[in-house]
């Protein structure tokens, strides 16, 4: 072999050596983008899907983010800035609707909705699940209210299963309806039970110390691998179930993850909301001019009946229509009273049109409006002639929004303190929008 | 020689192969956006007020509906119901006022009933050939009336 | 003349080898900018696709609905808006926190009149509301969607646009 062979050799050798590198790597890279492409086409499709079921409601199945090869999902804990992500593999991307979120198994994710009801505002979030077994083990009989209540929520979701589990096995797996009805009264301390596929545990106890899930029974508290969650209402638990003990990358359960989660929105949503609610309150001025309107048609049609009952007086004879004349000296009393009443109504909404020209001083707008419509209930209402269903609803409508903003700016002083606010605002802002469509205020 | 050949058609053959991906990735969010883009549009203009509660025009819906079932059907103001439409559909796509029309696009709305279609804002241009098209439509269902489906079609092409 | 043959035949050889290796570097250099040019449309389209997703929750968000409900019929009610305009630098700052940031919103409602913004000294007579605006001016995205908008003074529904405009 001559050196020319040998030098022949060495070279094809580094070519190829540098064609095969080259080569697997671009196959590695490409193979590995065509992945990501995939399985960001599926995230994007998720976000479309969950953006469609949390607007109509109706909900739908997803068989995208399942199919083989796609990498494992996992609900980012986001900052303060950011919405909530979803993390498939390396690629994270920004969800705008509440969720709750986990897979697992290779069938279809049910996607559906849940709210919650305060009157003046709803709460809505989306749930993702894959097929899922909820296995109950209650401790006694007072935590067959709990257990109920999470059945009812997640009743409507037709990948999850109930049963109870204890030390013999569990009972027949059926769906939240049939759960529901069947008002099992089985006990249980302890659930030994191991099955495929996705499933939670969830034990309802007087005494949570151990791993896993654990509602306590007399607080309101979840323990989550040992760590206590105050909740306060039942998404919170929603929260915690669906995400369970899986732990992120981070080392967090994936039930934290989403309970956080769901609370940063749900505050973040009605600090939004309740500022709105303050602002809307004082945008008054079509309202009051509208009631201004109102008042000087009243004053008006008060001044003719007066000036008409006072002709007619004239017209009468003393002696014999005495009676008579009393009577309708009375009625012009009652109509001078009226209109005293009304003009001070109509000085007070005059007073506010003035205040909203600059509407710098909302506490002045609101003592008004207050103070104009206790006027209305306690001396014009049902004795004198009424305004305009329009100027009265208007008035009306107008003192019960600053009632209702009373009540939100108590939450969000709650909120802001990071005290328990749900309750409160279930008990108070619920009665007092209900009272406000009942006087068909918009 | 023809090994090189080979290699540098193949690379050439592969590298164009990435190059219409990255294209046509875009190109798809383009086209989900404009059909995203017609719906709205569409169930904007039908559930717009027009007229007073209660007159045969008070939404777009029944506007275009009354207009086709009675040709003596008239507005709030005694005017016409075909008068309105041709005045708000005139509004809505305008070229000078704030409207719907963008600058690059063509728009043509019609209204179908199993009879000739009811044209609602005219532009036979968006039907030549080669231009990129989307479309939408909606269907208004009405009780008791003699037609109780009207289907209103919008197509929005390049111009 | 052997000697001449063997050393064409080698000079040859090493002119091909030479050509080869420019081939490679080349094709290594198109296949690199290829795939940067991927990574920039694929960043583009994430751009692209976060802004229909922002356009399609503001459309129909509770935060600016005229009923507590959510559905498909929901329509955004104009004094909202112009509530969260009075009221920008907070209303902006908890919807970064549920939103994300640098993007911003107007409504426009279409009624052949003039543009008039709205503010407190006008919120009945208007019909434009601008929320969360930045400064930027490059590389932005905007992307409009027809909105149904409700005006309060006037009980009535209106035809919009809703425009959102995506920063980063």
């Amino acid at each position: 072999m001559n050196i020319f062979q040998v030098y022949k050799i060495i070279l094809g050798l580094i070519v190829a050596a540098f064609v095969i590198f080259f080569v697997t790597n671009f196959l590695g890279d490409y193979v590995g983008l065509n992945t990501q492409t995939m399985t960001y086409k599926a995230m994007n499709e998720l976000r479309d899907k969950m953006n469609d079921v949390y607007i109509t409601g109706n909900s739908i199945e997803f068989s995208l983010l399942t199919k083989k090869g796609t990498p494992d999902c996992f609900v980012g804990s986001g900052e303060e800035y950011t919405s909530t992500e979803i993390k498939c593999g390396s690629l994270g991307m920004s969800f705008f609707t509440p969720l709750f979120f986990t897979e697992g198994g290779e069938g279809k994710l049910f996607i559906n909705r849940n709210y919650l009801d305060f009157g003046w505002s709803k709460f809505y979030a989306v749930s993702i699940t894959p097929e899922m077994i909820i296995l109950f083990v209650p401790e006694n009989s007072a935590a067959k209210d709990k257990m109920l209540n999470i059945t009812d929520a997640l009743k409507e979701n037709e990948n999850i299963k109930f049963a109870i589990c204890d030390n013999e096995g569990i009972t027949d797996l059926v769906d939240g309806d049939s759960f529901l009805t069947s008002t099992p009264t089985e006990t249980s301390s302890s659930c030994t039970a191991s099955l495929g596929g996705v499933y939670r545990i969830v034990k309802i106890s007087s005494n949570c110390n151990n791993d896993g899930i654990c509602i306590e029974i007399n607080s309101k508290t979840i323990s989550l691998d040992g760590e206590r969650l105050n909740y306060e209402d039942v998404l919170d638990m929603l929260a915690v179930i669906i995400g369970g003990t899986e732990k992120d990358a981070f080392g967090v359960n994936q039930g934290k993850v989403l309970f956080i989660e769901k609370n940063k929105v749900l505050k973040n949503q009605l600090l939004v909301q309740i500022a709105l609610e303050n602002e809307r309150a004082v945008m008054l001025k079509n309202e009051a001019n509208i009631i201004s309107e109102s008042i000087d048609d009243v004053l008006y049609d008060i001044d003719i009946f007066v000036g008409s009952l006072n002709n007619e007086i004239s017209t009468l004879d003393p002696t014999d229509d005495y009676d008579l004349i009393v009577e309708k000296e009375e009625l012009v009393e009652n109509y001078n009273d009226c209109e005293y009443a009304y003009s001070n109504l109509k000085t007070y909404i005059t007073t506010l049109q003035n205040e909203l020209q600059s509407g710098d001083d909302k506490f002045a707008i609101k003592t008004i409006v207050s103070d104009a419509k206790s006027l209305y209930t306690s001396q014009i209402e049902n004795v004198c002639q009424d305004l305009s269903t329009n100027a009265k609803s208007k008035l009306i409508c107008s003192a019960l929004r600053f009632e209702l903003v009373d009540i939100l700016n108590n939450v969000k002083t709650s909120i802001l303190n990071n005290d328990p606010y749900i309750q409160y605002m279930k008990e108070n802002s619920k009665p007092k929008y209900e009272k406000m469509e009942d006087n068909g205020c918009n | 020689m023809i090994i090189i050949v080979f290699f540098i058609v193949i690379l050439l053959g592969s590298g164009m192969f990435l190059l219409t991906l990255g294209k046509s990735s875009t190109q798809s969010t383009q086209d989900e956006y404009m059909n995203i883009y017609a719906t709205n549009l569409l169930t904007t203009l039908v559930n717009t007020d027009i007229d007073e509660k209660g007159s045969d025009c008070e939404k777009m819906s029944d506007l275009i509906y009354n207009t086709i079932i009675r040709s003596t059907c008239k507005c709030s103001d005694g005017n016409s119901c075909s008068e309105w439409l041709d005045k708000k559909m005139g509004m809505y796509f305008s070229e000078t006022y704030n409207s719907f029309k963008k600058e690059n696009l063509d728009y043509h709305l019609e209204a179908d009933y199993g009879g000739s279609p009811l044209v609602l804002h005219d532009n036979p241009a968006v039907k030549e050939a080669g231009k990129k098209r989307w479309t939408a439509e909606v269907n208004i269902f009405k009780t008791g009336g003699m037609l109780s489906v009207l289907n209103i079609n919008l197509i929005i092409a390049q111009s | 003349m052997q000697l001449r043959k063997a050393q064409a035949s080698m000079m040859e050889y090493i002119i091909m080898t030479f050509f080869m290796m420019i081939i490679i570097t080349f094709m290594v250099m198109m296949f690199l900018g290829i795939q940067f040019m991927n990574i920039d449309s694929e960043s583009s389209k994430q751009k692209m696709d976060r802004s229909l997703a922002l356009m399609k929750s503001f459309s129909k968000t509770p935060l600016f609905s005229k009923d507590s409900s959510i559905t498909e019929d929901t329509v955004i009610y104009d004094k909202k808006l112009t509530a969260a305009m009075l009221n920008e630098a907070e209303t902006c700052e908890n919807l970064r926190k549920i939103f994300g940031l640098h993007w911003s919103i107007e409504v426009a409602v279409i009624d052949g009149e003039t543009e008039q913004l709205c503010d407190w000294t006008d919120y009945d007579n208007c019909n434009k509301w601008i929320l969360c605006e930045e400064e930027i001016t490059e590389g932005v995205l905007i992307r409009d969607i027809p909105v149904n908008v409700y005006r309060d003074s006037t009980d009535t529904v209106e035809a919009g646009l809703m425009t959102v405009k995506t920063y980063v």
